[in-house]
């Protein structure tokens, strides 16, 4: 099949360990497949993809179809100090604290060991959100080429990736994330970057603080001899030691229709029938009582502006789509609710995306739109690909070895200088810079 | 006190300038430079499973997605499962939280490995969008490349003389350019499925940690986790040189090549915990070991400067033994070459500095270690180069070193 023209191509001539006998001087010049600059790097070799996602790290090589390894983004240094994924992943770790950028150095290194290969053998792919600072994309860029001395480096925009998996050229990719979501049109493969949308509050670290609120107002503990009562200081402090809250958002909460959310909310009404069932933990000798209110009403802080101003002043999911809409042109607004795709490991809850339509729909028909007549969702069945969706589309274009070989950042030019592209480096800035700053454009 | 515990306490300075334990360091004796982890580079070994410490080929791994074929991990609380026989068939369960492979639609097997594994079903669907995006990549290079055969002048010579195969190439490219693009069917966008009385049920869905650990089994039974496979390395040097290296197997502990940095340098310890008052009337006790395998000349220096423990003691010039030395077996007897030495014993000597602590927290101790090299043991190059032959002039390694005096 022609489709392994490439790979059968330029193997053999990056690989030539003789030099040419010939004269290359008119050859050269006709060399259409000329690998010029890049003979070094060895192009069989599929790259390797990673994404630093603010709770998990998913890593694996390029071409497969998911990550070889999922792990929590923590680092324990050999003193026993425990680096989070903020001490990890801030730009300014490094500034105030060199010890976060060394940990951040050994962690990038673990993540080679795992995958059980050599830095310098491959490329590497980078997944990152568009609000990912510039010296963050710096720094990673010089661990990976400098001190590691990977060959090159290509930073893709994760809500772009997501897309691919789909094969679709037009969606609306809802990303809710640990720390944030990130909501970005794309139409025909182009980010709409001036309709990006960013909450704090709509995020899994917020849908925690939620789940603390109503567990310290409902939550309670079961002694041995079946005696229910409040939970107590120490019970707290098992509950934060064993990461308990997050068991509980993660896989017994779930988001549960309008209709019986507004029923739980007004005071005095009845409760919707048939109630959830409670869930009973045990962790450390504590036994836990996970109420039915607990289990509905934590996903609330997702559809529900009300809750979302009392954490901060940022908006509900619904709204936030809403606003996205009015920003969009006129021709894509209903067709981008119809391609909505949610990725992110928080959006995992069963129902989410049916509540989020019905939300959707409720606003629309308040404010008279007709935007949100046929809400649909790309999803995989069966498969939790929200968690990788992004990296399954970055592990899908990295096995694709022009492609990569000629976006990337190669080691040797940014040693001589040369630095990530910027998200604005391919916008009007670009003549400006070039001006500024005497430039020479790449 | 062993070394185990003084780690933290006497770090020892890195050609690049990272304080580290001496046991954390190795020595390249070809850059006559102390490494530590941060600035060697490590070597893919071998790959091996962590459990059955089997190895195995990196093309064997490649196939087996890196994952052991025999050794099972519980997909609930990721200890390792145990293998148990019923009706001549096997099963597994897990003898941390009791889970079994029976409680699962996975049914009992006729061997013991290769167990199933969960598959993406979505695979076929993944690898057509793929050879869909390789056909846009594949149009997007030719473009690119006739994009810069048009700004050369053509001879059209070499076309007819396909003595380089440019022929067939030039026949290749008209192809891509005629193919079109393969069409994938895009993934069609759903109705999401709605609220059903199952949400509210008690049974609990797989936790984060269970997800992390088998993302593709979304709400179906979980399968086995096939063990992932490590991998073994060896340390080299930016120099290239091999600075640790195992002898081949996975289950060895013996060392083809080991350039740890204990082996050349003399290990600084503290031989008493320092009790330090305010005041000049202070002492520090050190001892100095000499593990290497020859006599080391070497003088220590205590450094002071800022944020660092003041120090009356001047240079203290020595000369240790190395430990199978059998010449001076009298065991302790001080000897007059320095009054700072307080004992000596074979391949040990022990030291008294005299510190002053004026402030409430100590600051770290600092010695500057020049040790005189012994070269006798690298092979000289056999080259004609009259300029690389080593000089007869002593070569001198200078190590900082800091003694953290107050544990914290």
């Amino acid at each position: 099949m022609s489709s392994n023209l490439p790979s059968s191509r330029e193997p053999k001539e990056s690989r030539d360990p003789k030099p040419s006998r010939r004269s290359t001087s008119n050859l050269s010049n006709f060399s259409v497949t000329s690998t010029a600059g890049f003979s070094s790097i060895d192009n069989i070799k599929s790259p390797v993809v990673i994404e630093l996602g603010a709770r998990t790290t998913k890593i694996g090589l390029a071409g497969d179809s998911s990550p070889r390894s999922i792990f929590r983004t923590e680092f324990v240094d050999e003193n026993s100090v425990k680096f989070t994924s903020v001490q990890l992943l801030s730009p300014r770790s490094s500034r105030l604290d060199p010890n976060g950028y060394n940990a951040l150095v050994k962690f990038i290194k673990n993540i080679f060991d795992v995958l059980g290969t050599m830095p310098k053998d491959r490329r590497v792919i980078v997944l990152e959100n568009v609000l990912t600072e510039t010296s963050f994309r710096v720094k990673l860029s010089q661990i990976i080429l400098e001190v590691l001395q990977c060959p090159s480096i290509w930073f893709v925009t994760s809500h772009l990736c997501a897309t691919f998996p789909f094969n679709t050229a037009n969606a609306l990719v809802v990303d809710i994330g640990s720390a944030e979501t990130i909501i970005l049109p794309v139409s025909e493969g182009v980010t709409l970057l001036s309709c990006v949308h960013v909450s704090s509050s709509v995020s899994s670290l917020y849908l925690e603080v939620r789940c603390d609120q109503l567990m310290r107002a409902h939550g309670q503990r079961e002694s041995p001899e079946g005696v229910r009562s409040a939970l107590r200081d120490e019970d707290w402090r098992i509950i934060r030691e064993s990461n308990v809250l997050e068991t509980i958002v993660v896989s017994h909460c779930f988001c549960t229709t309008r209709e019986r959310a507004l029923a739980h909310k007004k005071p005095g009404a009845k409760k919707p029938e048939p109630e959830a069932e409670e869930v009973v933990l045990k962790f450390d000798g504590l036994t836990l009582i996970v109420p039915p209110y607990v289990r509905e009403m934590t996903c609330e802080i997702l559809f529900d502006q009300e809750l979302t101003m009392e954490m901060g002043d940022d908006c509900a999911l619904p709204n936030l789509l809403h606003d996205l809409s009015r920003k969009l042109p006129i021709d894509l607004k209903r067709q981008m609710f119809s391609n909505i795709l949610v990725t992110g490991g928080s959006a995992m809850f069963p129902g989410f995306n049916s509540r989020l339509k019905e939300e959707l729909q409720a606003m629309a028909d308040q404010q008279k739109l007709k935007t949100a007549d046929d809400v649909k969702f790309y999803q995989f069945d069966d498969i939790n690909s929200q968690l990788y969706l992004s990296w399954l589309g970055a592990s899908m274009i990295g096995s694709l070895q022009d492609v990569v070989q000629n976006r990337s950042l190669t080691r040797e030019s940014f040693l001589n200088g040369g630095r990530p592209q910027d998200w604005l480096d391919n916008f009007s800035t670009r003549p400006y810079q070039a001006e500024l700053f005497g430039e020479k454009s790449r | 006190m062993a070394t185990l515990l003084q780690s933290r306490l006497v770090k020892y300075k890195c050609s690049c300038d990272e304080w580290s334990a001496l046991s954390d360091l190795f020595y390249c004796k070809h850059c006559r430079a102390l490494k530590c982890r941060g600035c060697s580079s490590n070597e893919i070994d071998m790959l091996f499973c962590p459990s059955c410490l089997e190895n195995s080929s990196v093309t064997e791994a490649r196939l087996k997605k890196y994952r052991c074929m025999s050794c099972n991990e519980c997909p609930k609380c990721g200890r390792l499962l145990a293998v148990r026989t019923a009706n001549e068939k096997f099963y597994l369960v897990c003898i941390g939280c009791r889970w079994t492979t029976r409680e699962t639609d996975t049914p009992d097997q006729q061997a013991s490995s290769q167990w199933p594994m969960q598959e993406n079903p979505y695979e076929e669907e993944i690898q057509n969008v793929i050879e869909k995006m390789r056909g846009l990549a594949n149009i997007e290079k030719a473009q690119r490349d006739q994009r810069d055969l048009k700004k050369r002048p053509m001879n059209s010579g070499y076309r007819l003389t396909d003595k380089f195969g440019l022929q067939q190439m030039y026949e290749r490219r008209r192809k891509t350019f005629e193919k079109a693009t393969v069409d994938v069917p895009v993934h069609e966008p759903v109705d999401p499925t709605p609220f059903s009385l199952d949400f509210l049920s008690a049974k609990p869905r797989p936790t984060l940690d269970q997800i992390m650990r088998q993302p593709l089994a979304g709400d179906q039974p979980p399968k086995p986790v096939h063990v992932a496979l490590k991998s073994r390395k060896s340390i080299r040097c930016s120099c290239q040189h091999t600075l640790v290296k195992l002898e081949y197997g996975p289950s060895t502990i013996k060392y083809k090549l080991n350039m740890f940095a204990r082996n050349f340098i003399p290990e600084v310890r503290l031989s008493r915990t320092p009790n330090l008052k305010a005041g000049n009337e202070n002492w520090v006790m050190i001892s100095l070991t000499n593990h290497t395998s020859c006599k080391l000349d070497l003088t220590l220096t205590p450094e002071s400067g800022e944020g660092l423990m003041n120090c009356s003691t001047g240079e203290i010039a020595l000369n240790l033994p190395f430990a199978e030395d059998s010449s001076d077996l009298l065991g302790t007897e001080k000897r007059s070459d320095n009054e700072a030495v307080v004992f000596r014993q074979r391949h040990r000597v022990g030291i008294r500095l005299d510190v002053s602590q004026v402030a409430e927290d100590a600051p770290p101790l600092g010695l500057m270690m020049n040790l005189r090299l012994d070269d006798s043991f690298i092979q000289t190059p056999l080259t004609k180069n009259e300029e690389t032959k080593p000089s007869d002039e002593p070569q001198w390694l200078a190590i900082p070193v800091r003694l953290t005096l107050q544990d914290s």
